[in-house]
C-alpha cells in the first residue's frame, strides 16, 4: 500500500512541477511569439508591397487585406490559397489598386517537392507576375515551368483569386470570384438556374432525378483517375436538348484532370438530343463527339460516361411515358 | 482565463498525473504477475550480448532458465566462471564449476600457404563452406584449413582474424569460448581446449603417411613417435592421426622434439597474438 | 569508467545515429540542410541533457513501477520548454522543424539513456553521457544535413561551396536522398571501424 501512494505522490508532483514550469515558459514566451509572427507577417508584406505608408489591416469576408499607400497609389496585399502538388500552397499577392497593376507575388508557405515545385518560390517564376494589369486569367502570361506543372498552376490560380476579391472588394467591380463552392451549393445553384423552384426528387439507376415541370436535372457520379467525378446535367423536356451540365466534384489531378470543370470542355455538350450518345473523339469534334482532353482522358471518359447514362435512364422515363 | 492560466495549465497536469497514476496502481494490482526476483538479477550480471550460445534465446531466457532449473548454471560459455560464482551466488548455492578452466578456439592445422601444398586455384564464393562443398578449395589435404575464414566472420567477439599466412587466429584474451567457429568450420578443425594450454598437434588429416607428405610438409603421418616420447601418456592414436588428451596433458613438450614432421608445437603465451 | 569515458562513448564508441541508430525519425526528416540539422541537434542536446540531470537526480525518489511515465513526462516538460522557446526566438528554423521539435519526446534515443543510464547512474556520470550523446546526435545530424545540403543546393549552412554550375541533385532534398546518404555514411563509418581493428590487431 505504502508502494502505491508513493507511486500516485510521485507522478502527481512531477506532473505538478511539469504543470508549473510549462504555464511559467509560456507567460514568458507567448508575447515573444506573437511578436516574431507580426513581424513576419509586416515583413511579408514588405516583401510585396515595399516600403508603404498607413498600413492597415481590414477584414472583409473573413479575409485579412492590407491596405496602405506608397506614393499617391493606393496598394492592397492579401493572402489566397489553391492547391498544389503537395498540397496548399499560400501565395501573398501585392496589388497596385490605383493603376490596377499586380506589384509582387511571394509564395509565402506551400509544401511542394524540393527542386522541382520550389521553382515557384524562384525569381524566375514570379518576374513573369510584375506589372500584369488586373485579368480574369493569367494562363496565358506565365510561363509554365516543366516539371512543376501543378506548383505553377496552383500559384496562378490563387493569383487570379487574389486579383478578384481585390476587384470585388476594394475597387468594388462586379467580378464573379473563382472560389470553389461546395458541391452543394452548386447543385443548389444549378436546380435554381435550369429547373426551378418546383420539382420533384427520386433516384432512378444510380442517379438522382430532379423533374419539373419543363426540365429534368440529373445527377450522377463516374469513377475519374483518381476518384468520382459528380455530375449533373439538365434537359428540357419539349426538345430533349441538352441545356445545361456541371461537374459538382472531382478529385482529379490539379492543372491535368481539371479542365473537364472548365467551360470550354463542358459547352460542347450543350445542345445535344438524349436521343443519341456521346462519342470521344481525338479531333475535330462534330455535334455529338467530345473532343478528348490530352492529359486528361480518364477524367472526361467519366463525365461523357454518366452523360451517355443519364441520356439512356432518360430515354427509359419517355418509354415509360413518364413525362 | 489570462490571469488563471497557471492555475488551469498546472491543474490540469496533475490531475491528469494524479488520475494516471491511480490507474496505474490498480491496473499493477489487478495484472500483478509474480516474478521471481531472481531473474532480474542474473540479467543484469549476464554478458548481455544475446549470442545464443548457451542454446537459449537469449540472456533473458537463460535467466529465467536459470532460476527454472531447466538450463545448468554453467550454461553461459561467454560469462565463463565468474559469472558461475555470480550464478551460484545470487541463486544460493556454491559454485560447482568454478574451478573449470575457460575455453578458447584453436585451429588444429598449421596448413599455411608455405606449409601445404596447393591443387588448385579456387576462385569460387569466397567462404569455407562454399569451398567445401564445391570441391574442397584449393588446397590438396582435404581435412587441412581452407582459410577462406567462416570462423572469422562469425565471432561476434573480434576475436578471431585471419593470419597472413592464411591461417585464422583466435586472441584467447578476447575468445569468450562461444564455440560459433567450432560449427562454422566446415572442416571441424576448430576445437575448444583450455586457455592455459600450450602444446598443440596442429595437423587434423587422417590421411595414409605417404599421402600426407605429399600434400603438407607439416603433417601428422601417424608414426607414434608422440605417444612413445610422452611421459604422462597424453597422445592417444585416433586411426592414423595422433591426438592430444588435453586433461593429461603437463606440458613436458618430450612430443615436440620427438615428432619429425614437426606437426606439434609448444607455444608460448606471449606468441599467441602475434603469430 | 571514467567520466571522459562516458562522454566520449557517445561521440563514437556509441554513437546515437551511426552505431546504435537511435532517433532515425528526426535524422531523416529535417536533415535537408546544415542549419536545420544543427538546430535539431541542438534542440534534442538541450532536452537530453536537462532530462538526464533531472532523472539522475530523483533517480532514488521515483517508484520503479512508474518510472516510465514519470521520464516521459519529464522529457515531455523539456521539449515543450523547446517547443515554446523555439519559435520565441527563432521563428524561421521553428516553422521548418515544426513537428519535429514536440516529437524529440518520442525520439528513443533520449528515453533509451535515461532509462538506460541516467537512472542508475550518479549525476556527474548521467551529465557526461548527456554531453557525449548529445553532440554525438549533433554532429550525426549535421554530418547527414551537411552532405545533403552540399548535394542538394551546393551549399553548406547557406553558403555556396560548389559552383553555380553544379547540377543540384533533386534526390538530395528528398526523403530517398536522407536514406541514401544514411546507408553510405553507415557503410563508410563501419569499413573505419573494421580497419581500426585490423590496426590495433597488427600492432599489438
Amino acid at each position: 500500500m505504502k508502494e502505491n501512494l508513493r507511486m500516485v505522490v510521485v507522478l502527481t508532483c512531477i506532473t505538478l512541477l511539469s504543470g508549473l514550469i510549462l504555464t511559467a515558459t509560456y507567460e514568458v514566451t507567448a508575447p515573444l511569439i506573437e511578436a516574431q509572427q507580426e513581424a513576419a507577417l509586416a515583413q511579408a508584406v514588405e516583401n510585396v508591397l515595399g516600403q508603404v505608408t498607413d498600413l492597415e489591416q481590414e477584414i472583409i469576408d473573413e479575409k485579412e487585406y492590407f491596405l496602405a499607400r506608397k506614393n499617391d497609389y493606393r496598394v492592397a496585399a492579401l493572402v489566397t490559397s489553391a492547391r498544389g502538388y503537395g498540397g496548399p500552397v499560400d501565395v501573398m499577392v501585392g496589388v497596385n489598386v490605383s493603376t490596377e497593376e499586380i506589384m509582387e507575388i511571394k509564395v509565402v508557405d506551400h509544401t511542394e517537392t524540393p527542386g522541382l515545385g520550389t521553382v515557384i518560390e524562384e525569381e524566375r517564376f514570379v518576374q513573369h507576375f510584375r506589372g500584369l494589369d488586373f485579368k480574369d486569367s493569367y494562363r496565358d502570361e506565365v510561363d509554365i515551368i516543366t516539371g512543376s506543372t501543378v506548383s505553377c498552376v496552383a500559384v496562378i490560380r490563387a493569383v487570379e483569386e487574389a486579383v478578384a476579391l481585390i476587384r470585388l472588394n476594394i475597387l468594388e467591380e462586379e467580378v464573379e470570384i473563382p472560389e470553389d463552392l461546395t458541391p452543394d451549393e452548386m447543385r443548389e445553384a444549378f436546380i435554381a438556374e435550369f429547373v426551378g423552384d418546383e420539382y420533384e426528387e427520386f433516384e432512378r439507376d444510380d442517379l438522382i432525378v430532379y423533374q419539373g415541370p419543363d426540365v429534368i436535372a440529373l445527377e450522377g457520379s463516374k469513377e475519374g483517375y483518381i476518384g468520382p467525378v459528380k455530375t449533373i446535367l439538365a434537359v428540357d423536356i419539349e426538345s430533349t436538348e441538352l441545356i445545361g451540365i456541371e461537374v459538382l466534384d472531382q478529385e482529379e489531378t490539379p492543372g491535368l484532370g481539371d479542365p473537364i470543370t472548365e467551360e470550354d470542355f463542358l459547352q460542347d455538350f450543350i445542345g445535344q438530343s438524349f436521343q443519341d450518345d456521346f462519342r470521344l473523339v481525338t479531333e475535330d469534334p462534330e455535334p455529338g463527339e467530345i473532343e478528348i482532353l490530352s492529359n486528361a482522358t480518364v477524367s472526361a471518359e467519366a463525365v461523357v460516361d454518366l452523360v451517355n447514362h443519364a441520356f439512356e435512364v432518360l430515354r427509359n422515363m419517355e418509354a415509360g411515358g413518364e413525362f | 482565463m489570462d490571469g488563471n492560466i497557471y492555475l488551469y495549465g498546472t491543474l490540469t497536469m496533475t490531475l491528469l498525473g494524479a488520475a494516471f497514476a491511480i490507474i496505474l496502481v490498480i491496473v499493477s494490482r489487478v495484472f500483478a504477475v509474480e516474478v521471481d526476483p531472481r531473474v532480474e538479477k542474473i540479467e543484469e550480471v549476464l554478458p548481455g550480448a544475446n549470442c545464443g550460445a548457451c542454446g537459449e534465446a537469449g540472456c533473458s531466457s537463460f535467466a529465467s532458465g536459470v532460476v527454472e532449473g531447466r538450463v545448468p548454471m554453467d550454461g553461459c560459455p561467454v560469462g565463463g566462471s565468474k559469472l558461475i560464482d555470480m550464478l551460484a551466488e545470487i541463486m544460493g548455492q556454491t559454485s560447482a564449476a568454478s574451478t573449470e578452466e575457460r575455453q578458447v578456439a584453436h585451429v588444429l592445422c598449421n596448413g599455411t600457404r608455405e606449409n601445404a601444398v596447393d591443387l588448385s586455384n579456387y576462385e569460387g564464393i569466397q567462404t569455407c563452406i562454399a569451398a567445401q562443398n564445391v570441391g574442397g578449395g584449393s588446397k590438396a589435404c582435404p581435412d587441412g584449413c581452407l582459410g577462406l575464414g567462416d570462423c572469422v566472420r562469425v565471432c561476434q567477439f573480434n576475436a578471431a582474424y585471419m593470419g597472413d599466412d592464411g591461417i585464422p587466429r583466435f586472441d584467447p584474451a578476447r575468445c569468450t569460448g562461444c564455440g560459433r567457429c567450432v560449427e562454422a568450420c566446415p572442416r571441424e578443425i576448430v576445437h575448444m581446449t583450455g586457455v592455459s594450454r600450450r602444446t598443440h598437434i596442429r595437423c587434423s588429416a587422417r590421411l595414409p603417411a605417404k599421402e600426407v607428405r605429399k600434400v603438407c610438409s607439416v603433417g601428422c603421418i601417424g608414426c607414434r613417435q608422440c605417444v612413445k616420447a610422452c611421459p604422462e601418456e597424453a597422445i592417444e592414436m585416433d586411426g592414423r592421426l595422433a591426438r592430444m588428451v588435453y586433461e593429461r596433458c603437463t606440458h613436458q613438450n618430450q612430443c615436440v622434439p620427438a615428432c619429425p614432421m614437426n606437426t606439434i608445437q609448444y607455444i608460448p603465451e606471449e606468441e599467441w597474438v602475434n603469430r | 569508467m571514467s567520466l571522459l569515458n562516458d562522454f566520449k562513448n557517445g561521440l563514437w564508441n556509441e554513437h546515437p545515429i551511426f552505431r546504435l541508430l537511435l532517433g532515425m525519425c528526426p535524422l531523416l526528416a529535417v536533415t535537408t540542410t546544415a542549419e536545420y540539422g544543427l538546430a535539431m541537434g541542438l534542440a534534442t542536446l538541450f532536452v537530453i541533457i536537462c532530462a538526464e540531470i533531472v532523472i539522475s537526480l530523483v533517480r532514488n525518489l521515483i517508484p520503479k513501477k512508474v518510472r516510465i511515465p514519470s521520464f516521459i513526462i519529464i522529457i515531455a516538460t523539456f521539449v515543450t520548454i523547446v517547443d515554446y522557446t523555439m519559435p520565441a526566438f527563432f521563428p524561421e528554423i521553428a516553422d521548418a522543424l515544426s513537428i519535429f521539435i514536440p516529437l524529440i519526446v518520442t525520439n528513443c534515443l533520449i528515453l533509451a539513456r535515461v532509462e538506460a543510464f541516467a537512472s542508475r547512474v550518479s549525476l556527474k556520470r548521467a551529465i557526461a553521457d548527456a554531453l557525449g550523446m548529445g553532440i554525438g546526435f549533433t554532429w550525426g545530424l549535421v554530418l547527414l544535413a551537411g552532405v545533403r545540403e552540399l548535394l542538394g543546393d551546393g551549399s553548406v549552412f547557406g553558403v555556396q561551396i560548389l559552383g553555380e554550375g553544379f547540377p543540384t541533385w533533386g534526390i538530395m532534398g528528398l526523403p530517398p536522398g536522407a536514406y541514401i546518404t544514411l546507408g553510405i555514411i553507415l557503410a563508410v563509418i563501419n569499413q573505419i571501424i573494421r580497419m581500426r581493428h585490423k590496426k590495433t590487431r597488427e600492432v599489438s
